[in-house]
């Protein structure tokens, strides 16, 4: 079922606009079937790797193949992916039917009968205008068109982000189903995973342009710890280890990895402390703090 | 139906596991029902179907579920038999860890404490 | 990029329809708002005129600005880049989009004149203009909306867009005006299609590059910049360099000074023909347009200036419009061997100057009125006639004598040619009729001329081998011929068309007499023959009168199809022609097929309504080529030397 090439490789990417380097020298790879969410700060390279692997920057350095294809300008690539944009925009004075009709005539493999069963699923109405689209109906018009011509890969960039809880449901629920159909490929950014935490395969962590934490979500969830002691007896941060607050007397410490905690248990360090499992969201936070 | 915890060090494959045991015990869910299809039940979780079809295979593996006149995911009659031997597993870990705790210097007290703090958290 | 151009089209429709509404009601607001005495055709006219040189420019900037700065925008981007096409292709179809706009306005506006474009009513300027329109337009818009894009403004766009334009018209249109109105000296025919090509291709990989740095993020880098820059400049430059090429060969050019009506077929200088012809034309008078300069050149490049010409022309205003000099002169040798030019420069004043090329030349008398009016007279006393508005005046020429002595010699009726016959009568240069009209006489010798056009005008002689013979033609009422009356016999018919010295016969240096059958002699376009090819006749210098010759051999084999084709000598059983001014042929007269062609330098092709020039001047030892880089002389054995 599973094939073993990677959907999509990068290798040594680079990008800097003006003096600021924004990507330096990343990897990445995503192997068929995967859901990988990428997390990192505001301002920190998503949205250039994003970019990068649609076709639509040119990277300084480094090469990409996605799909088989490696960008060279013709926006080809993008024919083969499907992208949600963190603001999505579209031809004001189109309607939802206009636009899909429009999308239609550029994307081989597209396909009407489930654009429209998404339509009616979503409850997007096909005669508005999509200057008078509500956020929310623009995100589920911009994740039909991502969708409606079955792509292999998804680029997905704050999908949630800003919306009722309505459509996050739809959305996710469209992910899902994607899923279910098989055969795709999914690559989340976003700010925040914790609702995101079901559906991941992996998190990588973007930071300082490359990814410096590429980890199992089971691994998140099942294998990070916090450590609550007194502050004398914390001891210095490690790797696999990071302080999460000090405050007064007590000190909170993420730890991860089962190992990692079975070492600094046997080495004595945290005698004393209270260990409880760490919600996804602090074990995130710590990530990207490290 | 079933009440995931993503925050849970427990996988979420063995949480949906224990949870159809656990509606099996109730009888919510009785021998012949069938289980809903992975697609609908990862949508409601919003998780993905890859685990929660792994649940399915190992509960099938156990014996929980069958395949009968072509549908999967059945609920077979071997599961209330298998929902108890797993309860009583569950019970006698929770002993251990009682009698592990009493062991070490916590109190009848501290157990108490213990059980009333996890029941609210998990209601 | 069909649905592309169809988006960008729906995007800018609003716009579009504005000024396109706009287009439409300038007909029934310049139809209230006409003059009493303007008919409303010319109303329309007049308003779409102004849309033709202002109105469409302007909107052209407007659409491109607009669209180049919108493509740059975010907007643009964020809505479109998502789209399974190369961001490059994007930009092109918002370009496409603003011609396509564009071409719908230019053609309302045809189609409101009908289609019928007026365009008579346009100088010269205007109409090279109109024919580089269309090019213009789609210069402007291409570099409207990529400067724009780069820039992401329209305004700059629009007026650095105006800037390439003008830079590139303005050269080409005076390049193109002043060959048509000077001569050809640079291959516009190349010329223009390389700017027009700099222009689409510069145009384009410009925006090409500028996608890469505005969408793709690509780095400016200098080779970046420098490589759009100098795309983007590649089509001014190329313009304003062959003003630049236009201006050094016009440096070279050298014409020949030839009369303002001069025509091969003229006469009255030729009268005193084999003399006057012959040492004539051992000189040639050549002049430099650009410097306004004119002097004898003999073939041996010696050389006696006339006309040291004027100051070099600034550099500035001359090179944005080369100014040239143009002189025009006619001379007459005496028997004494004097030589006396009436010469006529746009630069300084009219006047006559007499000498030798061995002596030099000295002013003799200024011309102030209106010199083309005058014309030399030859014989044993040079003089000049002028025709005036009360009649004709002549004064004698004679050296030493400063200033003109002028006398009426007849009423504007009345005519010249009486009085010069006269003069050549009395030098006893010309036979006279007799009342009878159709008897020649001369110094005691008579001919008869059955059928003669008899004229009370003395019959001027020509010299050949055994003395002075009388050319006289003769007419009937279905028929023409020539008769040739010899010294020593009868009067012999030798053409079968009207013949006059002074009116179709043209001499050669080495005295040869010959003229164009009118029959054959057609001008070009007043029928459709595909090689024209006329009949000449020819009285060689020993007195042999040839049949009609024909041409057709000669100027198919030079590939000349416009009939023009000029006897330069004839002796020694050969004949040789110039053709064209491009080649120099000699054929065997008993044998035709003896043919041999000798390719000349390139003259420079004169335009408007100036006569053939006379770039290729015979001579006694062989010709005088005034070409577009100097003067060359080849000997009729096809042997030439560059001499200027």
């Amino acid at each position: 079922m599973k094939e073993n090439h990677p959907v999509l490789t990068c290798r040594g990417l680079s990008k800097s606009f003006g003096s600021k380097k924004v990507l330096a020298g990343l990897d990445f790879e995503a192997a068929p079937g995967e859901v990988i969410g990428i997390l990192g700060r505001n301002g920190s390279g998503k949205s250039t790797l994003f970019k990068i692997l649609l076709d639509l920057t040119a990277p300084d350095a480094g090469s990409v193949s996605a799909l088989g294809l490696a960008p060279d300008g013709s926006g080809k690539l993008r024919g083969l992916i499907g992208y949600v944009p963190e603001k999505p925009a579209f031809h004001g004075f189109m309607t939802v039917a206009e636009t899909l009709a429009f999308r239609a005539s550029f994307f081989g493999g597209w396909d009407k009968a489930k654009a429209e069963e998404l339509c009616k699923t979503l409850e997007l109405d096909t005669r508005a205008k999509a200057a008078d689209l509500s956020k929310g109906n623009t995100a589920k018009l911009a994740w039909i068109c991502a969708a409606a011509h079955n792509p292999k890969l998804l680029l997905l960039d704050e999908p949630t982000s800003g919306l009722d809880y309505l459509v996050r449901d739809h959305i996710l629920n469209g992910l899902v189903g994607e899923l279910a159909d098989g055969g795709r490929t999914i690559i989340i950014s976003n700010h925040r995973m914790g609702e995101m935490g079901g559906l991941l395969d992996r998190v990588c962590v973007l930071k300082d342009g490359r990814l410096t934490a590429d980890y199992r979500a089971d691994f998140i969830k099942t294998e990070t710890y916090k450590v609550t002691l007194r502050g004398e007896a914390a001891p210095a941060e490690e790797p696999g280890m990071k302080v999460l607050s000090r405050s007064g007397s007590i000190s909170e410490l993420a730890v991860f990895g089962r190992d990692r905690m079975q070492e600094l248990k046997n080495a004595g360090k945290i005698s004393g402390a209270e260990i409880s499992a760490l919600d996804l969201d602090s074990a995130f936070k710590a990530l990207l703090g490290e | 139906m079933i009440k995931i915890d993503l925050h849970s060090p427990t996988p979420i494959y063995e949480q949906i596991k224990t949870g159809f045991k656990g509606l099996v015990r109730k009888a919510l869910m009785l021998p012949g029902d069938a289980a809903p299809s992975i697609r609908t039940l990862a949508a409601q979780l919003k998780l993905n179907p890859n685990t929660v079809a792994r649940a399915y295979r190992e509960l099938t593996a156990e014996g929980f579920f069958e395949s009968k006149r072509g549908e999967e995911n059945i609920v077979s009659p071997r599961a209330g038999g298998l929902a108890e031997a797993d309860t009583k597993n569950l019970k006698a870990r929770i002993a251990e860890a009682v009698a592990d705790g009493l062991k070490n210097g916590l109190s009848a007290k501290d157990i108490e404490e213990i059980i009333n703090k996890v029941k609210r958290e998990a209601i | 990029m069909k649905n592309l151009i169809k988006l960008q089209l729906k995007k800018g429709f609003l716009n579009f329809a504005v000024i396109f509404g706009t287009l439409l009601a300038s007909v029934p607001i310049a139809l209230a708002v006409k003059e009493k005495t303007m008919t409303p055709r010319e109303a329309i006219n007049l308003a779409m005129l102004y849309w033709a040189f202002a109105g469409i420019p302007l909107t052209t900037l407007l659409l491109s600005g607009i669209g180049g700065a919108e493509a740059a925008r975010e907007q643009a981007r964020s809505t479109e880049h998502p789209l399974p096409v190369s961001q490059y292709s994007l930009l092109l179809s918002s370009l496409a989009a603003v011609l396509l706009e564009v071409a719908a306005l230019f053609l309302a506006l045809c189609a409101i004149l009908g289609f019928n474009l007026p365009l008579e009513t346009l100088n010269a300027v205007q109409q090279e203009l109109l024919r580089s329109y269309i090019f213009a337009i789609v210069y402007l818009s291409l570099y409207g909306f990529t400067i724009s894009y780069a820039f992401k403004n329209g305004i700059a766009g629009a007026a650095l867009a105006v800037a390439a334009v003008s830079f590139t018209l303005y050269p080409f249109v005076i390049t193109s005006v002043f060959q048509q109105m000077a001569f050809e000296l640079i291959p516009m025919w190349l010329i223009k299609p390389a700017v027009a090509a700099a222009v689409l291709a510069g145009g384009a990989l410009a925006l090409k590059l500028l996608s890469g740095v505005n969408d793709r993020k690509t780095a400016w880098t200098a080779g970046r910049l420098s490589a759009v820059v100098l795309l983007l400049a590649a089509a001014p430059l190329t313009a304003f360099s062959s003003l630049a090429w236009l201006n050094l060969k016009a440096r070279n050019v050298v014409l020949p000074v030839t009369p303002m009506f001069a025509s091969p077929y003229s006469a009255d200088k030729y009268l005193y023909a084999s003399r006057d012809v012959k040492e004539a034309s051992r000189q040639l008078l050549v002049q430099r347009p650009f410097y306004g300069d004119a002097f004898y050149i003999d073939k041996d490049g010696n050389r006696s200036v006339i006309d040291a010409g004027r100051e070099l022309p600034r550099p500035g205003p001359a090179y944005l419009f080369p100014d040239l000099a143009f002189a025009q002169a006619e001379s007459i040798t005496a028997p004494s061997g004097e030589r006396w030019l009436l010469y006529m420069p746009q630069a300084s004043g009219s006047r006559i100057v007499t000498g030798n090329m061995k002596t030099g030349f000295t002013f003799h008398a200024a011309l102030k009125n209106r010199p083309w009016t005058m014309d030399l007279v030859g014989g044993k006393e040079p003089g000049i006639i002028d025709r005036r508005e009360d009649g004709y005046y002549h004064s004698p020429l004679r050296r030493g004598q400063g200033g003109l002595d002028w006398k009426k010699i007849g009423s504007i009726k009345s005519g010249y040619l009486s009085f010069v016959g006269e003069k050549y009568r009395r030098e006893g240069t010309a036979a006279v009729f007799r009342k009878d009209g159709k008897t020649l006489e001369y110094r005691g010798r008579t001919w008869t001329i059955p059928d003669a056009v008899g004229t009370r005008i003395p019959v001027p002689g020509i010299e050949l081998a055994d003395g002075l013979n009388f050319i006289v033609p003769s007419e009937t009422k279905d028929s023409e011929a020539t008769y040739l009356c010899r010294p020593g016999g009868k009067a012999e018919l030798i053409w079968p068309e009207y013949f006059r010295l002074t009116l179709n016969l043209s001499v050669t240096p080495d005295g040869a007499v010959w003229g164009v059958s009118r029959k054959t002699r057609q001008t070009a376009g007043s029928q459709m023959v595909s090689l024209i090819s006329p009949v000449l006749y020819i009285l060689t210098a020993d007195g042999e009168a040839l049949p009609g010759l024909s041409t057709f051999r000669v100027l198919e084999r030079t590939g000349v199809t416009n009939g023009e084709i000029y006897l330069l000598k004839a002796g020694g059983g050969y004949l040789w022609y110039n053709t064209d001014d491009r080649y120099m042929v000699r054929v065997g007269i008993k044998n035709p097929e003896d043919l041999k062609i000798w390719r000349l330098p390139e003259v420079p092709r004169r335009r408007g309504y100036f006569a053939r020039d006379g770039s290729v001047s015979p001579s006694p030892d062989g010709i005088f080529i005034a070409a577009a880089d100097g003067v060359y002389f080849m000997d009729w054995e096809g042997n030439k030397k560059k001499i200027y």
